[in-house]
């Protein structure tokens, strides 16, 4: 084992050794704070019993519920169109600002890349209490539209959709812009010489060469703020006045409020399901494009 | 969630309890935050530990009762919490768990100064006090205070009331609508339901954030829908800026109940401490200190704490109370139509 007659494999067999003890304590971490409650949040949504998810025996009707109610298909929908709608605003007013960010040689970059991300130094929350001031019926944008005397009563910009997509827009947007600049690696600065050179027009090297480069960096960003926007609960909450109602405010509602676990339980896993095919839509969009 | 703030909650019970258990019996109570929390170890425990120097009561607030369900729900096979205030609804669904143990009249003696409605589920969970559902109003904005539950309908009031009703609010404020239609809240709610549509386009949100007291404080709205203890409490605290306005068709009580943890391991100094907390003495200080509505038959209000209680004479005897038992079998069908029929269309 010891000393020069230890052969390069066994190195690398101690090596790789290492690497799993090293590994362990993040395994471990992640065994306790994310398998196991995954594993109790599927079998509660199975318990017959209300309360302990591994008590009682196993049904199916909390999904029986859950997918049988038109409310909760109509749930679904509303927050897959808020997550669909977050997703292409943060990514249309985000793409400029991380393609400024990238191809930009001035020695502010630093800065203004970290100026970019900086919101999220700032708890979503505290985000969201502030969209709340703008807002809100006695709120700067209201109460400048009645002193120039545009309007007479407030208008409804927050306790609605309209609010509560305005606010995870701004609060997701600097993950849409992170996730870019992490995929504009393909971005070439020679190719769009090239293409100018040749003769193409700003706009048809845009649209040829700089939007195609680019795209898998998009794709990255949209469906972060998307999967973050469709799992967003206290944001609609907040913002929502109540009326916004999605799988994450209607699985607070039956955790906290009527109490009913397993059920709360199911409509998390329904919400999962959706992730998880959302995810698999994109990796098979992103292989075709890279193919 | 729950799982982790529980287990957290269960170091930190027992890390104090260890620290107290020298020579007193330790007794872990579990119940309401905030102002009640203060209230009640001020009013409630104090004067009982003065007379009872042999027991220690450590008093643990929970954020809100379904967090208190679950901590008790974890723990059952060796529970650390002897006794615990929740809701009543909750306490039903515990019941059905068999989470707490039957209480008799020859341990707790005050037994029988409850009245019936208030001995639920076979003595397994007694009410001790009620907290009025009523009408708060920003003294500065609104000259003309509301005085009845219809005025929430008047037209003046658009987008100018917060109502977070998809919860117990709105299970107690159903009745009380019911009642002024002339119905009965077990055959149908039907009439409530139309009364809560009649007001819903006043309502500017049903999420008031942070909460249905703060809204109106800062003037954000006119009027909120929420409880009565804490109103006049933020009455009193905050320049008078929330005024109360007891509707005079009566009212509500949110019903907070105590109960007995079963396999507690102190059950006779928890049973010596419920006797207490549901004597007539205690019962009646609570009331005074905190304006929660007393439960035993035997307190008697003077007459201006029982107007800042219940409101006016005419709003004092249309005072209401429910069949909690029966209610908890429709309340999340219940909210689920005030989510559905009249939340979602306003």
């Amino acid at each position: 084992m010891s000393g020069a007659a230890a052969p390069a494999q066994q190195m690398t067999g101690s090596n790789r050794y290492m690497l799993l003890i090293l590994l362990v304590p993040g395994l471990l971490a992640l065994m306790t704070t994310f398998l196991l409650p995954m594993v109790w949040l599927a079998r509660a949504s199975f318990s017959t019993s209300s309360m302990s998810a591994f008590g009682g025996g196993v049904t199916l009707e909390h999904y029986h519920a859950a997918l049988t109610d038109p409310f909760y298909w109509k749930v679904a929908m509303n927050t897959l169109s808020l997550g669909v709608t977050v997703s292409f605003f943060a990514v249309i007013l985000s793409y400029p600002i991380a393609l400024f960010l990238t191809r930009s040689t001035s020695r502010w970059r630093g800065v203004l890349t970290a100026l970019a991300v900086a919101p999220l130094l700032t708890s979503a929350v505290v985000r969201t209490y502030g969209w709340m001031v703008i807002l809100g019926d006695r709120g700067v944008i209201n109460s400048t539209l009645q002193s120039l005397s545009l309007t007479t009563d407030p208008v409804r910009l927050s306790n609605n959709t309209f609010g509560a997509t305005v606010a995870l827009v701004e609060i997701l947007m600097p993950y849409a812009i992170l996730a870019m600049l992490a995929g504009f690696g393909r971005l070439n600065p020679q190719l769009e010489e090239a293409a100018s050179m040749l003769g193409a027009s700003k706009l048809r090297v845009f649209w040829r060469i700089i939007l195609p480069l680019s795209l898998p960096g998009i794709l990255t960003g949209a469906l972060l703020v998307f999967v973050l926007a469709i799992s967003a609960f206290v944001t609609p909450r907040l913002m929502g006045g109540g009326r916004v109602f999605v799988l994450g405010t209607e699985v607070f509602q039956e955790a906290t409020v009527t109490l009913n676990w397993p059920l709360a339980a199911a409509l998390s896993v329904v919400l999962l399901a959706l992730f998880s095919s959302v995810i698999v839509i994109y990796q098979r969009a992103l292989r075709r494009l890279e193919a | 969630m729950t799982n982790r703030t529980s287990l957290s909650l269960l170091a930190l019970l027992a890390a104090t309890g260890a620290a107290h258990a020298q020579d007193k019996t330790p007794l872990n109570v579990v119940g309401f935050s905030g102002v009640f929390a203060e209230n009640y170890e001020k009013f409630i425990i104090a004067p009982f530990e003065a007379a009872h120097p042999d027991i220690d009561v450590i008093y643990q607030p929970s954020k809100n009762s379904a967090e208190t369900l679950a901590l008790l729900t974890l723990q059952r096979s060796d529970p650390t919490v002897d006794v615990a205030l929740i809701d009543v609804s909750v306490a039903i669904k515990a019941n059905g768990e068999g989470l707490f143990a039957t209480l008799d009249e020859a341990s707790v003696p005050n037994l029988a100064d409850q009245p019936a409605w208030a001995r639920i589920d076979g003595d397994k969970s007694i009410a001790f006090s009620q907290d009025n559902l009523t009408i708060l109003y920003n003294t500065e904005t609104v000259s003309e205070p509301p005085t009845s539950w219809t005025d929430l309908a008047d037209p003046k009031y658009k987008g100018k009331i917060a109502a977070k009703l998809a919860d117990t609010r709105g299970v107690i404020l159903i009745p009380i609508l019911n009642k002024i239609a002339g119905a009965d809240y077990k055959e149908t709610i039907d009439p409530a339901i139309e009364a809560l549509n009649q007001f819903a386009p006043n309502v500017s949100t049903w999420e008031p954030a942070p909460d249905c007291y703060a809204v109106v404080q800062s003037g954000e709205v006119d009027l909120s829908i929420c409880w009565n203890g804490r109103s006049q409490y933020l009455h009193d605290t905050q320049g008078g800026i929330i005024g109360v306005s007891a509707p005079k068709e009566g009212s509500i009580g949110q019903t907070n109940t105590i109960n007995l943890v079963e396999g507690s391991a102190h059950a006779e100094a928890a049973k010596t401490f419920i006797n207490y907390a549901l004597s007539a003495e205690a019962q009646a200080t609570f009331a005074e200190k905190s304006f929660y509505g007393p439960v035993n038959t035997k307190v008697e209000l003077s007459p201006e704490v029982a107007t800042r209680i219940y409101g006016s004479p005419e709003a004092q005897a249309a005072q209401m109370s429910l069949d909690w038992p029966w209610i908890a079998t429709v309340y999340s069908e219940w909210i689920q139509r005030i989510n559905r029929e009249v939340i979602a269309f306003n």
